[in-house]
């Protein structure tokens, strides 16, 4: 109780220290502000952190909210695919002191050496997280990272366009009836990873057969399809201009927002859950303050309102707990909610050797 | 003679009509854009309502805010510093001839003819190089080291915005009467007085263009950029890069028609203070004239 009421203090205090600080009054507010447990050893946390993430990825107000609570300034850059943030991290020196890559890069990172251990004893909130999140492929014991927020690639539709719902990947490929308005996504592991599923191998497959089948699959495909596009499909679904398309749940969610006909399956063949993680890179300049942040993220508060924001699903069950009921029904009636049947369809985002896949897509971009 | 009126008739004809097709290109998709900046709709392409609010959100908005000033920092310290550069440059190589000349044109012309993308990976690898041996040498460690940031895209953008701003400046300066400078400095005024008094108002719209043209580079550039940039020091086109990865989001566009009209301010400005600049010059050589007279 009394910590609630120290909360509820704080929440009704933060105008006010936004605005001293404004005045530049930035020790007042050090000492003045209430121990909520949430900002850690006020001691070692630094002044400012430099944060790495995904574009789009974040309510922006978690940042200000921590800066106001705990007095650390985040400075935000984002980027837009992970070989983008790798190749800045494996640069050195970076300045960063937290990174969100996916599974499989992650699973890169770890490999190559350029992240450390997390001390779990400075996470304390990492207890909410589901255990069906930990210990994937890529850091069987959680080591290195922590999940942030995953979701799944699928198929979006609307359904004021089919009599009967697509439940198959063929409604992309071979059996497509919406020619020039449907789309793939642009990017070779999504692409080609799907018309593996539907071939009956697995999204990461290596198999050379598989490979010579889903290019010709998807080369077929390509003359019917509108674009590949990972970019404006979003969009397009919004708008009724394209009415099936390889997505992502959290993507179908958005479209949904403004066009409630825009519906999500992962197909029965199956379909892919990709999870992006919390990890501190080796050469972090401030590790202490990035253990705080991510701490702070997996608080159930900050945690709802940041999967909120995305559409994704969050990890961290307490979290679970406080999301709206507009969210809810949002994820359940758009069908893009992870059931324990859909979880047995999904398979983790693997990526297979990107000489390989690079050279399917290639095959069929350059196609016709 | 008909024939010739006829030829007359139909370049005039065939010259309008590709004008304004060329304009009707370059403009429509901005006409679109600033349209669908006061669209309601957040997604798609569909006209729904009229409304503020993408502008409104603006200045709320944190990142796209510091992007707007890290450009807006950037170009507005690599614009003087180029065109400083450019116009010792210009004048340099129009006005004298040094063993090196030619060294110099070519290396001068790198930034121009070089791919940009290979300008950005090698400016990547040599700062990235230069940095560490900074850090090295204070001895500095993670927590406290120099990083990319705004002095290294400062740094990058100086040197390909000096390349064409000397370009521009030298062609103005090309067109100048040597015999002007010269009649200058047989009257007794010094190199300087001369630079000041006589050259530079003479190659003004040059400096002028050549300043205007290293600003606007600097505004949009995005691949060198997006090689040097570092933790806070994201610039608006690499923002809005990011933000177009998800949907095209309508305070792209209404951030898009702001810097459109501030461009087209800045470029009406520039008429403005040119054709007044030529007005006083005539004036005042017509009043020289007058008093030969």
């Amino acid at each position: 109780m009394a910590r609630n009421l120290s909360l509820t203090m704080l929440a009704a205090a933060l105008p006010l220290m936004v605005l001293a600080s404004c005045g530049g009054d930035d020790e007042g507010d050090a000492t003045d502000a209430p121990v909520t447990g949430r900002c850690g050893d006020e001691n070692k946390l630094g002044d400012s952190l430099n944060f790495f993430n995904w574009a789009d990825y974040i309510d922006p107000a978690v940042l200000t909210d921590f800066e106001a609570e705990c007095g650390v300034a985040v400075t935000m850059d984002t980027y837009t695919s992970n070989q983008e943030m790798i190749a800045k991290v494996q640069a050195g020196n970076s300045g960063y002191s937290l990174v969100i890559p996916t599974d499989y890069a992650a699973e890169q990172m770890i490999q190559s050496d350029l992240v450390q251990k997390l001390d779990k004893s400075q996470i304390p909130n990492a207890k909410n997280i589901d255990p069906n999140q930990l210990g994937q492929y890529y850091d069987p014991d959680n080591e290195y990272s922590l999940p942030y927020q995953y979701s799944t690639t699928g198929i979006a539709y609307n359904k004021t366009a089919f009599d009967e719902p697509p439940t198959s990947w063929s409604a992309l490929f071979d059996k497509n009836e919406h020619c020039n308005k449907s789309s793939l996504l642009d990017d070779q592991y999504e692409a080609v990873g799907a018309a593996l599923v539907y071939l009956g191998y697995d999204f990461s497959s290596e198999d050379a057969e598989g490979h010579e089948k889903a290019r010709d699959l998807l080369i077929e495909a390509k003359k019917c399809v509108s674009a590949f596009d990972s970019a404006n499909f979003i969009g397009n679904l919004a708008s009724g201009e394209v009415v099936i398309a390889e997505a992502w749940g959290f993507a179908a969610g958005i479209a949904r927002l403004d066009n409630p006909d825009v519906m999500f399956v992962v197909p029965d063949e199956g379909g892919i859950m990709w999870q992006d993680n919390f990890m501190i890179p080796k050469d972090a300049p401030d590790a202490y303050t990035a253990h705080v942040l991510i701490n702070y993220m997996l608080e159930a508060d900050v945690g709802a309102k940041i999967t909120e924001f995305i559409l994704g699903f969050t990890p961290n069950l307490e979290a679970a707990r406080l999301l709206s009921e507009d969210y809810t029904t949002l994820i359940n009636e758009g069908g893009i909610a992870v059931t324990d049947e859909v979880r047995s369809r999904l398979e983790p985002s693997k990526h297979g050797s990107s000489e390989l896949f690079s050279g399917t897509w290639n095959a069929v971009t350059t196609s016709g | 003679m008909t024939t010739a009126r006829t030829r007359r008739l139909v370049a005039g004809w065939s010259l309008g009509t590709s004008s304004t097709l060329a304009l009707v290109v370059l403009y429509a998709p901005v006409v679109v854009l600033v349209v669908f900046s006061f669209n309601s709709a957040r997604t798609g392409s569909r006209w729904e309502s009229f409304t503020l609010d993408w502008y409104r959100g603006i200045p709320e908005d944190r990142q796209l805010m510091r992007a707007i000033v890290n450009s807006a920092w950037v170009a507005l310290i690599a614009t003087p510093v180029a065109t400083v550069l450019a116009v010792m440059l210009a004048l340099g190589l129009e006005g004298s001839r040094f063993r090196g000349k030619r060294t110099t044109e070519q290396v001068l012309n790198l930034p121009i003819v070089a791919p940009e993308i290979i300008t950005g990976v090698s400016l990547l690898a040599a700062f990235a190089l230069a940095l560490r041996g900074l850090n090295d040498l204070l001895g500095r460690g993670n927590a406290d080291a120099i990083r990319f940031g705004k002095p290294t895209i400062l740094l990058a953008h100086i040197a390909f915005d000096t390349a064409f701003a000397t370009l521009i400046v030298r062609a103005s300066l090309r067109n100048l009467d040597p015999a002007m400078a010269e009649a200058s400095l047989d009257l007794g005024a010094t190199r300087w007085q001369t630079f000041w008094k006589v050259t530079l108002p003479a190659i003004r719209p040059g400096v002028l263009g050549g300043a205007l043209m290293a600003f606007t580079l600097s505004i949009d550039n995005f691949v060198i950029t997006f090689f040097v940039t570092g933790p806070g020091s994201t610039t608006l086109p690499i923002e809005i890069y990011a933000r177009l990865r998800r949907t095209i989001s309508p305070s792209i566009n209404a951030v898009a028609t702001l810097i459109f009209a501030a461009s087209v301010l800045v470029l009406g400005g520039a008429l403005v203070a040119q054709a007044v600049g030529s007005r006083v010059n005539r004036r005042t050589l017509g009043a020289t004239k007058d008093k030969e007279n």
